[in-house]
């Protein structure tokens, strides 16, 4: 496959897969759903095609394409992927291809609607993973933000219009934001060298100065942190996660939220003395998302509260990783958004598989559903195993790196840190001692457990990938530590003055 | 002192296309007058082929500017032109008197603000303004059966004397200081002598005169009873054409004439910028109608437009220019979706949009599509438009008016997220399908693609404005 676009054709076949739903006939639903499976299967292959091609002695970015788009502002069209990426685009073709056969149960109404605006979102994720170009990459992330609208909006549950208006509104603010500092970035270094470009591989190679690299990282970082989204800018993630459908609270949770970490990942590239400064506040801040979430998280009763709050909770211990800027931390943070990905994942789907048949989601309304649904309560206590940090799953080795990672440089951080793990483990164990144990009710009986292949597949590869990383956390950390490694020399090259 | 008039031929040509449906009209019995709208189109058209065989160079003795900006803009008001035209037959059966005159009157209209942009003298300047200006006062007049219309066109004169009154008062002050009237006389003068107070204050009574064009702080008063009053057609002429026409004469002033005092200036712009700005996104915010939505939406694009003058620089004249382009596309778009929904609900009301995804898709990404990108949504042109403007500001360093315009980014969103949750998320009221004629489908399908197109391929369009807007200085 020497020359042929990769990373263009990750992002074409869910574009093109739009475009041909486009002119099929609302009522072929099978068709429709056919379409989809296969759009996001050639995402599957070429993403494991990444995995299995991207040159993991060499490092850097790799599979690059360039186009000139417009000239006058120097933006052009420019993807190329490092270790960090290639996990990411990883992770969101297996959601994806996952969320579409979660639909396939879920999803009663407007269907074709529904697949189109799925298909445009992950374009969009996989144009921001991808994107070397600062333009291109706020693009792709809008193209991203704005199909949550409608696909919450209108295929949501309890609140779904406050969600969506909500969540759009501060997904568009934080990048907003963000795009004030790129766009700073972008005229000191074209004063520094004469050209103007958006290109982050030509402005990466420049120095700028270290006051102002402090000043323009916090526009960043908290444009970047409404999305990942750090305390206090968080509110709109839990309610946008109970409100949508569950192939968009698997994406959203699973991927969209990653959208931010990976933003500050670029931003600390880009300005590593801004990084150096602004990084241990974050470690403090991290903290409150920790716990906060947390313990807000154990107040809940609806089911998809507490996981939304839980995972707000769990980005926390991504941005302490992030913020310990060593090999292992910042190793183990990567890992964690890519474990945390496909466990809320599986979370999403599973709450949402119990609520389209009992519509409710609150965990008094039920108990004993262990005895009905003796499969999806494996795979709910497996989630709640690998939420909270049990060895064997893939959350167990990333949470463990960042603690060693954090152990180096914030000690006190990282010992409070470790508690978060028994919140977790509190109200994980107890919704599935409420929901799944004790006494069965009679009337729940009409549920019916997965049977079919459609039903269980998804909950298969999820629960796969969780226990495939949890044992040989090699086959993705090898990759993502390419990506790392020149990160953290890059932060902690020239000390603060 | 050479009259050059082959210059002035596109303007001439509109204007014979205005006063030819003039003469026919008195010919011909009462009814239906939409074959005007076609005379009226294929004018357009051919004032648009003339331009393409324009070359630069002065003309009128000196009074006349042909250069590429004002070739630009004479451009886009042509494009107003054949749109507006095609709005107003569609509206036409609401007209009750005198639909032929509607006709050449906003051709009239467009032949002056043709003039404006080649103004480059106050007194041309002045004399095309209101020119303009007194065909739309009738204009919004026009279907004086309605109260609303009547209030509509008596505010619009009567603060439109009021502006026109300062920016006189505002010129005499520039012309004292200086002893020129002519826009680069006036900038020759300015280099050898230094300004004084009274150029400052003529300075800024002018900039107060012309904010009435664009709709901006302190002239804003008048928009939304009128964009809600107007006949819709007028409404459209006033967003799109009219305001385009007020930032190339803000712009030939400020940046050529006065470039020199750039300082003087700069600051008074970039408040009243941040005025604007967050006055008109907060008062759009709880509205009912869409047409006054609108209106106050296009205080806010005002404010948008002016943080591109205050920057003052090639990047903001550019930045303007093609933001006007995508604002034509968008804005204009959106009204012919408003008049055919009226015609087939009788209502603006955004409430009386719900459903409309389900009741006619065309309509309902139309809408959508020219919404979005006037609130500055990617992957439309608006966003592209927005983010030129952003940068100049950023680039000038203007920090604090970059943050409101971010922040009241937000807010529009917001208030044109309720159309959309209107249109998309809603159940219809009535599920009849509303019915869109074969070529109504072919402008929305084109106008749709143009801005699409400027946000996904804007490359071309932005280079050449970036590089004629550099005339302006």
């Amino acid at each position: 496959m020497e020359g042929f676009p990769v990373l263009s054709a990750l992002i074409l076949s869910p574009l093109i897969a739009v475009i041909i739903l486009l002119f099929v006939k609302e009522e072929r639903i099978g068709l429709i759903r056919a379409i989809s499976v296969v759009s996001t299967s050639i995402c599957l292959i070429l993403s494991f095609y990444l995995l299995w091609a991207y040159d993991k002695v060499k490092g850097g970015y790799q599979f690059i394409e360039k186009v000139e788009w417009i000239k006058s502002l120097g933006v052009s069209y420019h993807l190329g992927v490092d270790g960090i990426s290639v996990a990411m685009v990883v992770l969101t073709s297996i959601v994806i291809f996952t969320g579409v056969f979660v639909s396939w149960v879920g999803v009663k109404h407007r269907i074709k609607e529904h697949y189109i605006f799925l298909l445009l979102l992950v374009a969009g994720v996989f144009g921001v993973f991808e994107s070397l170009d600062l333009i291109c990459f706020f693009l792709f992330y809008e193209l991203a933000v704005i199909p949550m609208y409608p696909l919450i909006g209108i295929w949501g549950s309890a609140n779904r219009e406050y969600a969506t208006m909500k969540l759009t509104l501060y997904l568009s603010f934080g990048a907003l934001f963000a795009l004030l500092g790129l766009l700073s970035i972008y005229f000191v270094s074209g004063a520094q060298t004469g050209v103007y470009t958006f290109d982050m591989l030509e402005i990466a190679k420049l120095s700028f100065d270290g006051s102002y690299q402090i000043k323009v990282f916090l526009p960043l970082l908290f444009g970047f942190g409404v999305l990942v989204p750090l305390a206090p800018f968080h509110s709109w993630s839990p309610i946008g996660h109970a409100a949508a459908p569950s192939a968009v609270s698997m994406l959203h949770a699973g991927v969209l939220m990653k959208l931010g970490a990976y933003g500050i990942i670029r931003a600390m590239w880009l300005l590593p003395q801004g990084a150096q400064f602004w990084m241990p506040w974050v470690a403090v801040l991290s903290l409150i998302n920790i716990f906060y979430g947390g313990m807000v998280a154990m107040s809940r009763k609806d089911m998809k509260f507490m996981i939304g709050y839980s995972s707000s909770s769990h980005m926390g211990y991504v941005l302490l990783g992030l913020a310990t800027v060593n090999y292992i931390g910042v190793n183990g943070a990567v890992l964690l958004m890519f474990a945390h990905g496909i466990m809320t994942a599986l979370a999403f789907s599973l709450i949402g598989f119990i609520y389209d048949q009992a519509h409710t989601r609150m965990m008094y309304d039920f108990s004993g559903l262990a005895k009905k649904l003796p499969f999806v309560s494996i795979a709910f206590a497996i989630m709640g195993f690998a939420s909270s940090g049990l060895p064997g799953l893939a959350n167990f080795v990333a949470e463990l790196m960042v603690f060693i990672g954090a152990f180096k440089d914030y000690p006190i951080q990282a010992i409070v840190a470790v508690f978060g793990i028994i919140v977790t483990a509190t109200y994980m164990l107890r919704c599935l001692r409420d929901v799944f144990f004790r006494e069965p009710q009679d009337k729940w009986d009409h549920i019916k457990d997965a049977t079919t292949f459609v039903e269980r597949m998804p909950f298969v590869i999820l629960i796969a990938v969780l226990l495939v990383v949890g044992f040989y956390p090699a086959i993705i950390v090898d990759i993502i530590n390419t990506g790392v490694v020149p990160l953290v020399d890059r932060v902690n090259a020239v000390p603060l003055g | 002192m050479e009259m050059n008039l082959i210059k002035v031929v596109p303007e001439f040509i509109m204007l014979g296309t205005a006063f030819l449906l003039l003469v026919i009209e008195l010919f011909i019995a009462r009814g239906s007058r939409k074959f005007f709208g076609v005379i009226g189109i294929l004018g357009a058209i051919a004032t648009g082929i003339s331009l393409l065989y324009q070359e630069t160079g002065s003309a009128l003795g000196g009074l006349f500017i042909q250069d590429q900006v004002a070739i630009y803009f004479k451009a886009l008001f042509v494009l107003c032109a054949v749109l507006v035209l095609y709005i107003t037959m569609m509206y036409e059966d609401k007209i009750k008197h005198w639909k032929g005159e509607f006709y050449s009157l906003i051709l009239f209209s467009i032949a002056g603000m043709m003039l404006l942009a080649s103004s480059s003298d106050f007194i041309s300047f002045y004399v095309s303004l209101e020119f303009v200006a007194v065909c739309l006062y009738v204009l919004a007049a026009f279907t004086s059966e309605n109260r609303n219309t009547i209030e509509a066109g008596l505010k619009y004169l009567i603060t439109g004397a009021l502006a026109s009154g300062f920016l006189v008062y505002g010129i005499s002050f520039i012309y004292g200081s200086t002893g020129a009237t002519g826009f680069s006389a006036v900038a020759t003068a300015l280099k050898t002598a230094p300004g004084s107070g009274f150029l400052v204050l003529g300075l800024s009574l002018a900039i107060i005169g012309l904010t009435f064009k664009i709709s901006s702080i302190p002239f804003h008063v008048w928009s939304p009873d009128v964009y809600q009053g107007a006949p819709t057609p007028v409404t459209a002429l006033l967003a799109a054409a009219s305001k385009g026409a007020g930032f190339v004469v803000i712009m030939r002033i400020l940046f050529t004439a006065l470039g020199g005092i750039k300082a003087e200036w700069m600051v008074f712009v970039a408040v009243i910028s941040g005025a604007t700005l967050i006055f008109g996104n907060l008062a759009a915010m709880p509205q009912k109608d869409l047409k006054r939505l609108i209106a106050y939406a296009g205080i806010g694009s005002a404010g948008y437009l002016l943080m591109a003058v205050a920057a003052g620089s090639t990047l903001g004249a550019g930045a303007i220019m093609f933001y006007m382009l995508t604002y034509i596309f968008g804005i204009l778009g959106s009204f012919l979706a408003i008049v055919i929904f009226h015609n087939s609900e009788g209502s603006d009301l955004i409430d009386s949009y719900a459903g409309l995804s389900r009741r006619s898709p065309l309509l309902a990404f139309s809408l959508f599509v020219g919404l979005l990108s006037v609130a500055g949504f990617p992957p439309l042109g608006g966003f592209i438009a927005k983010l030129y403007i952003f940068a100049a500001a950023v680039k000038e360093g203007l920090w604090v008016l970059a943050v409101i315009g971010v922040v009241m980014a937000i807010v529009s969103m917001y208030y044109f997220l309720l159309v959309v949750k209107s249109i998309y998320l809603r159940p219809p009221h009535n599920t009849a399908p509303i019915h869109v004629d074969f070529t109504s489908r072919a402008v929305l399908y084109v106008v749709n693609f143009a801005t699409i197109f400027l946000g996904m391929y804007p490359g071309p369009v932005t280079d050449w404005v970036m590089d004629i807007a550099k005339v302006l200085f």
